[in-house]
């Protein structure tokens, strides 16, 4: 039987995909070897943010003093809140799987591999069994690298996968790699009260994240007791204990646990790729601005494409995808992807930095403030700092990017992505008119300096 | 007629040797006091002036180009001056017997031999004639400088005319021989028999041919004379020049009134030298250059090495020899041993020879050895030698004042006249025959058998109900060339055509079928297998004023004739000044099912030189009407002819194809179907592919294609396409050309720009895979097929509703290929 879609991968490229063309009408069978829903749902954003929030509230209970709030006794139950971020995963790839149904996507649990490309289709073999698809998107996405580090391997070393599965806090916890996962679990472990080392091999957490409000962040988790190791090149790991060359020598970091956060590695391997042609490489699946490869009917989006690996971006490539299938115009454009790395506080952001918009040769004006400008954050952030940043372009003032560290700025960031998708100026922002009071307040504010 | 040339094996096998006779070297040894009674004094004094002005005039350069100034006249000559310091006596004595019926070709290193020829025609001819010669010449504009300036009786000023001519064309002065545009290297002046010189090594060794060639087979006075280098002996259109000149055919074969070899002699002077190379003992291996004649024919080419430091050697060497090519036994070779003071240029610094050696052969100066000689027998004394140097000196400085003068010898003024250079490119003339004899052939027209079988074809394809007429019924396309070929052969007596198996065969693709019977062999004759010769003698044949169809039987085989496609066919019109014309037609068959190099489309290349119209007809209505126009014109033309559709028969032209006399313009491309949605543009035998690609088109996707021939390449009418697009806003190109350099996208770029704001989506090109041609079960895969067409438009101009593409016109996939060159 011929199917006009066939997707490998049901993660977030994958279902969304599976559920747009269902809905136009086209006959789809999505493949995954492990779960609908797949990194997100099941090993990443989902769990995470679920067991960041709980660390959220054992925070607020243990520093209600400076609301007047006194709590006693403030215990967290390990076993519970796994079994709780358990449910809340099964009832959203519950939800996948109903979404597809509705779509009338078929869905095949089975490892899926390219036997053959033909002329005018491709044909998949899957648990024995073999499908001939008109179309075919490839969303298998990516999983943890690990670096080839002396004595660094699967059996001491736990990625964002094993480490979701722990049914205990550790006493100490040595992460390797300073980008947005790593400090995630650096600040979910520090808040539940492990002793965590963080160690980067740049001169800066977060590379890619605005410097200034990287720098913030780490000294803010510097304060709760996390320690940064920068600039630390690790030369070799001894079960969990890290060895790193300092300027005065070596020095090796004890910990419980070892978790190993450096990047993703694109799942490129095992799916009978060479048989089509299509142009790939360790570092992903080469696309066009409509999603699709070298190859006319074939496709990919996701973290397999490797380039922005996010899952929102993975949604808008799947979508993309799609609608050049089926005749519809649509491009894909990467200026307006937010970020978030979903610590406490947040840091959120659209757009350039200030970093990029020099290497790009773009002339921009910029503004900074204190998030205290907004009323809201005053009365709700006790003690607390945040900032939040803006540069636009210097000759029409579009703006270019915004930067906020602070609470809640994941909630705010999609009013500067539409912002920058639809090349606003800073003069249009002061126009719109924001809600009172609330944090989103500051956009104004910082529109008026600008 | 076959030829009846038996070869018997009985014969061949015998067992036996191959003898040679002694090649004489250097046997003239006599001196002027052994030739008093061959040579008036007066003789004697003209022979020693004329080495003298060529000594003062080649000085007078190497002044100039190394200090910037000649007898006090400043200027500055940045172009190139091959000199001949050293040379002179073997030049006086070449020229020295031949008179203005004879032509001599030379070399980059041919001042010396121009003045000398020129010289020798002053002498010869009488006063009426040479007034008459420059008052003719670019109508007497170099006359009225030279009488104006310098005056003189007729003689003295045709020394001056001749002087000024030749410098002027030196010094790029519009008012020189060639008007500038031929430069040191290619200056030359047809009225004294003198032909162009050739900055490319070797290049005269098989245009001289042609010329030689032309007088044979016209029946016209006097004899070629190919001044060539020692060093030319290694290139390839020498070698083939000579194979081409020595054919056994024209004694066996060729009609008794044409036989005998062509009237050539290969001249080598000699010099030992290539531009640093030292030919004998480094770069050459045959010693004594004239040994070369021994390998070539029973005759050895009468081979003889002469002694060219002295005239009276080099002069007595032609005479003998010319006697032998009007005993019909030419061709000749002579190795005219001479050495030149002078470096290769002015910027050479001799690092490769020794100044001993230099200082060694300057001891024999000839000009220094003859003038000792004429005073030794008391023909001209000391003094009068020295005022005669001076008197040189004078004309050479006077000549220089004058050419130097820019308000009397311009440059050509672009500025004012922005079509200078380009209104010479081509001569675009018309010319039904080049001379007015009656042609020669041997049967008339009507009883020519391959005639009488064309006169019950089908000149159209379908019959009154459309349906197509079998292959053998139709007039097919190598009909329409035939037509056209044979119908010129009884117009123009001066046509000849040759080329690898044209005769008796009747070319390998049998469009010449039918011709052996109509044509004498000096009309019609097979080559040897040198394309190099091949295009190279058509061009001297052409040049001499004789029109000829020289034929490449594989377009994959025209890298063999390159420079003389790529450097002489199209550049002499130019060169000349609008001198002479280039009445040439190259046939070129393009190949296919006999894969990497037997199935190339390379129009593209030849379409990318300057100087040539190129043509490409796939139907036999435009077949004829395009070789009667090329055969009707004087501009050198590159014919393409597909192998695909030799046998095609005319689906387009209402009524078929005319029996009469009819030309199409070159340059028009021609719409064959109209459209309203899209424009398709082919080259070649894809106008049959992109017929099924717009049959598909209108059948599945009610999308109705225009599609438009392009027929020339060379020149190109923009506004039909142009006049298309206002239409249908989008075009496809196609041929069977690999897509890379393809001259389509020359087109298709040049479209963009003009026609910008009428398109809809960019102009694309399909064209051949950029791999070697695959064996004929693979060529689907290689050449554009229709889906390929309608896969391409879908992608990349207009998506069709409901399409699913076979083949990958994707924008990464191309950006691949091209990353890896493929």
């Amino acid at each position: 039987m011929m199917y006009d879609l066939g997707i490998i991968g049901a993660g977030p490229a994958g279902y969304v995909a599976a559920e747009r063309a269902g809905h136009k009408g086209l006959k789809v069978v999505v493949f995954d070897k492990r779960h609908l829903g797949g990194v997100c749902l099941n090993e990443g954003c989902i769990p995470t943010k679920t067991l960041l929030y709980t660390a959220k509230l054992y925070e607020n209970a243990l520093n209600g003093e400076k609301y007047g709030i006194s709590c006693s006794k403030v215990a967290f139950d390990m076993g519970r809140i796994m079994e709780r971020k358990d449910r809340v995963v099964k009832k959203l790839v519950g939800g996948v799987a109903s979404a597809l149904k509705s779509a009338k996507a078929e869905v095949v649990y089975s490892e899926a591999v390219i036997e053959e490309k033909k002329s005018d289709h491709i044909v998949i073999c899957a648990g024995n069994q073999k499908y001939e698809c008109r179309n075919l998107l490839i969303a298998t996405g990516s999983e943890a690298a690990i670096p080839p580090v002396k004595g660094l391997d699967k059996s001491n070393a736990l990625t964002n996968r094993e480490i979701l599965q722990l049914k205990e806090i550790p006493k100490s916890i040595n992460i390797i790699g300073g980008g947005v996962i790593g400090i995630e679990f650096a600040g979910f472990y520090n808040s539940m009260g492990a002793k965590v080392s963080v160690f980067e091999m740049l001169d800066e957490i977060l590379p890619g994240v605005d410097k200034e409000l990287s720098v913030m962040l780490r000294r803010e988790l510097t304060k709760k007791g996390v320690d940064f190791y920068l600039g630390a090149k690790v030369e070799e790991v001894k079960g969990t204990a890290v060895v790193i060359t300092a300027k005065d020598g070596p020095s090796e970091i004890q910990a419980d646990k070892l978790l190993v956060a450096v990047g993703r590695k694109m799942n490129v391997g095992g799916i009978g790729l060479e048989k089509t042609g299509v142009e790939f490489s360790p570092k992903g699946i080469k696309i066009d601005n409509h999603c699709r490869t070298n190859i006319p009917n074939i496709y990919a989006a996701g973290d397999i494409t490797g380039f922005s690996l996010l899952a929102h971006t993975a949604y808008r490539e799947a979508e993309v995808a799609v609608n050049h299938m089926t005749g519809e115009k649509d491009v894909m454009r990467y200026d307006a992807i937010p970020g978030v790395v979903y610590t406490n506080p947040e840091i959120a952001w659209a757009g350039l930095t200030e970093e990029e918009a020099v290497s790009r040769g773009i002339s921009f004006k910029k503004a900074s403030l204190p998030l205290a400008y907004a009323g809201r954050f005053v009365a709700e952030n006790e003690g607390k700092n945040g900032l939040i940043k803006v540069i636009a372009g210097e000759k029409y003032g579009e703006i270019l990017g915004v930067h906020i560290i602070g609470n809640p700025s994941s909630e705010l960031i999609y009013g500067a992505a539409m912002a920058i998708e639809m090349q606003m100026r800073v003069k249009d922002m002061r126009e719109i008119v924001f809600p009172h009071p609330t944090v989103s307040e500051i956009f104004k504010e910082i529109a008026f300096t600008l | 007629m076959p030829k009846n040339q038996f070869i018997d094996p009985k014969e061949v096998r015998k067992a036996g040797k191959i003898t040679f006779k002694d090649i004489p070297v250097n046997q003239y040894q006599k001196s002027v006091s052994d030739e008093k009674n061959s040579f008036s004094d007066d003789d004697f004094i003209r022979i020693l002036r004329d080495m003298q002005i060529i000594r003062e005039f080649e000085t007078m350069l190497n002044t100039i180009k190394t200090t910037g100034e000649y007898q006090g006249i400043a200027y500055n000559h940045p172009g190139p001056a091959h000199l001949s310091i050293g040379q002179e006596a073997a030049a006086v004595g070449m020229a020295y017997t031949l008179s203005t019926d004879d032509y001599i070709f030379g070399s980059h290193r041919s001042h010396g031999e121009i003045l000398a020829k020129g010289l020798s025609a002053i002498h010869q001819l009488g006063e009426k004639k040479l007034t008459e010669i420059m008052q003719n010449y670019f109508e007497g504009t170099i006359l009225r400088i030279v009488e104006k300036e310098l005056k003189g009786d007729v003689k003295d000023l045709a020394v001056k005319f001749l002087l000024y001519g030749t410098l002027a064309e030196i010094f790029a002065r519009e008012t020189g021989f060639n008007k500038g545009l031929g430069g040191s290297m290619h200056a030359f002046f047809t009225p004294f028999g003198i032909y162009p010189n050739n900055a490319i090594v070797g290049g005269s060794g098989d245009i001289s041919v042609g010329a030689a060639l032309y007088k044979k087979v016209n029946r016209k006075p006097g004899i070629v004379v190919s001044n060539i280098g020692d060093a030319s002996a290694s290139c390839g259109p020498v070698w083939e020049g000579i194979s081409f000149a020595s054919m056994d055919q024209y004694r066996t074969l060729w009609e008794k009134p044409y036989q005998g070899g062509l009237p050539i002699i290969f001249h080598f002077m000699n010099n030992l030298y290539g531009m640093g190379g030292q030919t004998y003992g480094e770069t050459m291996g045959f010693g004594i250059l004239a040994r070369l004649g021994a390998g070539v024919n029973p005759d050895m080419l009468h081979a003889e090495r002469i002694d060219g430091y002295n005239p009276l050697a080099v002069i007595d060497a032609f005479r003998r020899k010319r006697k032998v090519i009007d005993d019909k036994k030419g061709p000749v070779l002579l190795d005219t041993l001479t050495y030149r003071f002078s470096g290769h240029s002015p910027s050479d610094a001799s690092s490769y020879r020794s100044k001993e050696e230099l200082d060694e052969w300057m001891k024999y100066d000839s000009i220094n050895w003859f003038g000792d000689e004429l005073v030794k027998n008391k023909i001209y004394s000391q003094d009068k030698i020295d005022a005669l140097k001076e008197h040189v000196a004078g004309l050479v400085k006077k000549t220089v004042a004058l050419v130097t003068d820019d308000s009397i010898s311009p440059h050509m003024d672009i500025t004012k006249d922005p079509d200078a250079i380009g209104r010479l490119m081509f001569s675009n003339g018309s010319a039904e025959k080049m001379e007015e004899e009656k042609p020669g052939v041997l049967i008339p027209m009507e009883e020519n058998p391959r005639v009488k079988q064309i006169a019950n074809k089908e000149r159209y394809a379908f019959d009154k109900d459309g349906k197509p007429f079998s292959k053998a019924k139709s007039f097919q396309l190598r009909d329409g060339i035939f037509e056209a070929v044979i119908d010129r052969f009884y117009k123009d007596p001066t046509l000849v055509a040759y080329g690898e198996e044209n005769r008796d065969w009747g070319g390998a693709f049998a469009v010449y079928r039918g011709l052996t019977e109509a044509l004498p062999y000096h009309r019609l004759f097979n080559s040897p297998i040198s394309e190099g010769a091949i295009v190279g003698t058509a061009i001297g044949y052409g040049m001499c004023g004789g029109r000829v169809i020289a034929e490449i039987m594989y377009c994959d085989f025209l890298g063999r004739s390159g420079d003389e496609v790529f450097n002489q066919l199209p550049k002499w019109q130019c060169m000349s000044g609008d001198l002479i014309r280039m009445p040439v037609v190259v046939r070129v068959s393009v190949g296919s099912k006999y894969g990497a190099q037997h199935s190339q489309d390379w129009s593209s290349l030849v379409a990318h030189i300057p100087g040539l119209k190129v043509v490409f007809p796939a139907t036999p209505y435009d077949a004829k009407g395009l070789m009667n126009a090329a055969l009707q014109g004087t501009d050198p033309v590159i014919f393409f002819e597909s192998q695909r559709i030799y046998d095609v028969g005319e689906m387009f032209h209402e009524g078929g194809v005319p029996e009469g006399y009819y030309e199409i313009p070159i340059g028009e491309p021609d719409v064959k179907r109209q459209g309203e949605d899209i424009t398709i543009l082919t080259i070649g035998a894809t106008l049959y592919q992109a017929i099924k690609a717009a049959d598909i088109l209108k059948e599945k996707y009610d999308i109705s294609a225009e599609i438009i021939d392009a027929r020339s390449l060379v020149p190109f009418n923009y506004e039909v396409v142009i006049e298309s697009l206002k239409k249908t806003g989008k075009i496809l190109l196609t041929s069977d050309a690999c897509s890379r350099g393809s001259y389509l996208k020359d087109v298709a770029q040049t479209i963009s720009e003009l026609a910008f704001d009428y398109l809809d989506a960019p102009p694309v090109v399909v064209g051949s895979r950029n791999w070697i041609t695959p064996a004929y079960e693979l060529e689907q895969h290689f050449f554009p097929q229709p889906d390929w067409m309608i896969d391409a438009i879908h992608e990349r101009i207009l998506p069709l509703k409901g399409h699913q593409v076979k083949n990958n016109f994707t924008i990464s996939e191309e950006i691949r290929r091209n990353k890896l060159g493929v």
